[in-house]
């Protein structure tokens, strides 16, 4: 039994489309994030790292291959595990401008879990979420906005604090900073060092360079066309690549940080 | 027409401000005054059309036929003068709008609901039955609305169930049509994916996530429905498959009024700027609201 809190062991995904035509996103994955750790998942666009984390939030179901929680797989969940499960494991998703329903009050959505999981009452939920803001340095009066009088930084602290609301055990973070401005992303860079400090959650944060990861993360796995090409510690793997894979990544990561003014565009 | 629009790229047309009348619709707070006081006075009449009516709007009285309005002539006991049984025009109006007013709200609420359900279900379910479901929509909507009245006429008789009946049939997949891709568009929504990712499933998705979200999208469907929905109610009765008179309808004081367009205008004319002026207030309405609700609901 490893010491993974959250693991997909020989995950296989291959997606089919619409004339036939099918697309192997993941060949044979094994990763995994332990208690209070930061691994990080790089790849360039399109090798398959948001459908890794789709497979492990369960947005997605693996073609072959497990996903185990504390040691369970997936399949075999109770009712008890799957509270847990969804408790425990949170995310934050890329894209701060679709990732807050419109029509809800920011305290609303920042406690969502909670009125998924019971009737919570209202001013339990406030009294949260007023909590949570603070975490990500939000005053407290933000908690009856709506997320389009936010910025996008702004916003993303709020997907922050969602999913910090229920005390996860792993959050997984999806390219979190890429649609944010540079200094923006600095920020939210260190506020989430400061809450894995406080509170030790385990990180899997995935990014497209080794810049951020580099900065973040312990451990990291290298991705190409759904295959881990290299995993181990930060220092190993981007100080002494042993992948001619990765050796492109690294480099091309540190062209880009020569030029920090540079406009990031994500596919 | 062709000259101006070629002549267009090649003036220094990119700097200058919009056109007075473009600039106009788009002005952000402005309130819609006159589609909105319309709109209220014909719900008011919709609801209580009958009650504020001032007289008996079937009741014959010969001896007072054909009187002009008061601003023509007329005496203030009938404001918009009498037809030529004698009856209220102004009383006639009233519960007329009640008639139109029931038809709009049950097209618009009916067929919104069938709409919003079949969208769902498409938008959801994809693979066949969306197929299927789309499929239907389009045939339906291919369908000419007279013809089904006539048919539907034919089978179930007249009356105002029946009017609302068609056009429900004809107004359901245009609903159907837009909101199946609203759905699709807010489902695949980072935070419809967060919904799941925290445990919440499909039915908390659409109540709660999906279905908020398509409501701007329903109301500007419905507001321009109304439109539709008077006008059909006025041809339907004015071809003699609506609303059965003697009962007063818009469509019906029309039919009626057209042989005295030229000995008492005030017949078809009452009738006709009433529906005009509700559809086209519907219609601004609609178009202000798309606008009032766009911003803020789109990041
Ligand atoms: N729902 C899907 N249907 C079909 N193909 C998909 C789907 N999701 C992802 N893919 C394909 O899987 C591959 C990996 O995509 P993704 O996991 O998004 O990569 P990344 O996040 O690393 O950019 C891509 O080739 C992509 O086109
Ligand atoms: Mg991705």
């Amino acid at each position: 039994m490893s010491e993974y809190i959250l693991e997909a062991v020989d995950v296989s995904k291959s997606f089919h489309g619409r004339r036939g035509e099918t697309t192997q996103a993941l060949t044979g994955v094994d990763f995994g994030v332990a208690a209070g750790e930061m691994v990080g998942l790089v790849g360039e666009s399109g090798s398959g790292k948001t459908t890794l984390t789709r497979i492990l939030l369960g947005i997605e179901q693996p073609t072959s291959g497990t996903v185990r929680f504390r040691g369970t797989p997936r399949d075999r969940f109770t009712a008890e595990h799957r509270r847990d499960y969804f408790n425990s494991v949170s995310a934050v998703f890329q894209n701060p401008y679709s990732s807050l329903n419109p029509r809800r009050r920011l305290w609303d959505i920042i406690t969502e879990r909670r009125s998924i999981e019971r009737r919570a009452p209202k001013a339990e939920r406030r009294a949260r979420a007023i909590e949570l803001l603070s975490l990500v340095s939000l005053p407290a009066e933000y908690a009856d906005r709506f997320p389009h009088q936010l910025s996008g930084g702004q916003r993303q602290r709020v997907a922050i604090a969602r999913g910090l609301c229920e005390d996860p055990d792993v959050i997984v973070l999806d390219e979190p900073m890429s649609a944010l401005d540079v200094s923006v992303s600095a920020q939210i860079a260190n506020l989430l060092l400061d809450l894995q400090e406080k509170f030790s959650i385990g990180y899997i944060f995935v990014a497209h360079d080794m810049h951020m990861v580099r900065h973040l993360c312990h451990r990291v796995a290298v991705l190409l066309k759904g295959q881990i090409v290299e995993q181990g510690a930060v220092a190993d793997v981007l100080g002494n690549p042993r992948h001619e894979y990765t050796r492109r990544l690294v480099a091309a990561s540190e062209l880009r940080s020569l030029e920090p003014e540079e406009e990031r565009v994500h596919p | 027409m062709s000259s101006a629009l070629e002549s267009a790229p090649s003036s220094p047309a990119a700097g200058r401000p919009p056109r007075p009348w473009l600039r106009l619709r788009r002005r952000p707070g402005r309130r819609p005054w006159f589609s909105g006081t319309v709109m209220a006075i014909f719900a008011f009449c919709g609801l209580f059309g009958s009650v504020v009516a001032p007289h008996d709007p079937d009741k014959v009285n010969l001896s007072q036929a054909l009187k002009p309005p008061v601003f023509a002539g007329g005496t203030p006991t009938y404001l918009l003068g009498t037809d030529q049984l004698g009856r209220d025009v102004l009383s006639r109006l009233l519960t007329g709008a009640q008639v139109s007013f029931l038809v709009a709200a049950g097209a618009v609420l009916i067929g919104g609901a069938i709409g919003l359900l079949v969208a769902l279900l498409a938008g959801y379910s994809g693979g066949r039955l969306d197929a299927v479901l789309t499929r239907v929509a389009d045939a339906s909507m291919a369908f000419p609305v007279v013809l089904l009245a006539i048919v539907i006429v034919a089978i179930y008789g007249k009356g105002v169930t029946v009017v609302i009946a068609v056009l429900v049939v004809a107004a359901w997949p245009q609903y159907a049509r837009v909101l199946r891709s609203e759905v699709i568009r807010i489902r695949t929504q980072e935070f419809v994916t967060m919904s799941r990712v925290m445990g919440g499933g499909r039915f908390w998705a659409i109540t709660r996530h999906v279905v908020p979200n398509t409501i701007p999208t329903l109301l500007v469907l419905a507001t321009l429905q109304i439109g539709l929905a008077i006008i059909a109610e006025g041809s339907l009765s004015f071809l003699g498959i609506g609303v059965p008179p003697p009962a007063a309808s818009w469509g019906n004081m029309l039919a009626d009024g057209r042989n005295f367009l030229a000995t008492a205008w005030w017949l078809p004319v009452v009738p006709g700027v009433a529906l005009s002026l509700t559809v086209l207030a519907a219609n601004l309405f609609g178009d202000w609201l798309r606008q009032a609700l766009d911003p803020a609901t789109r990041r």
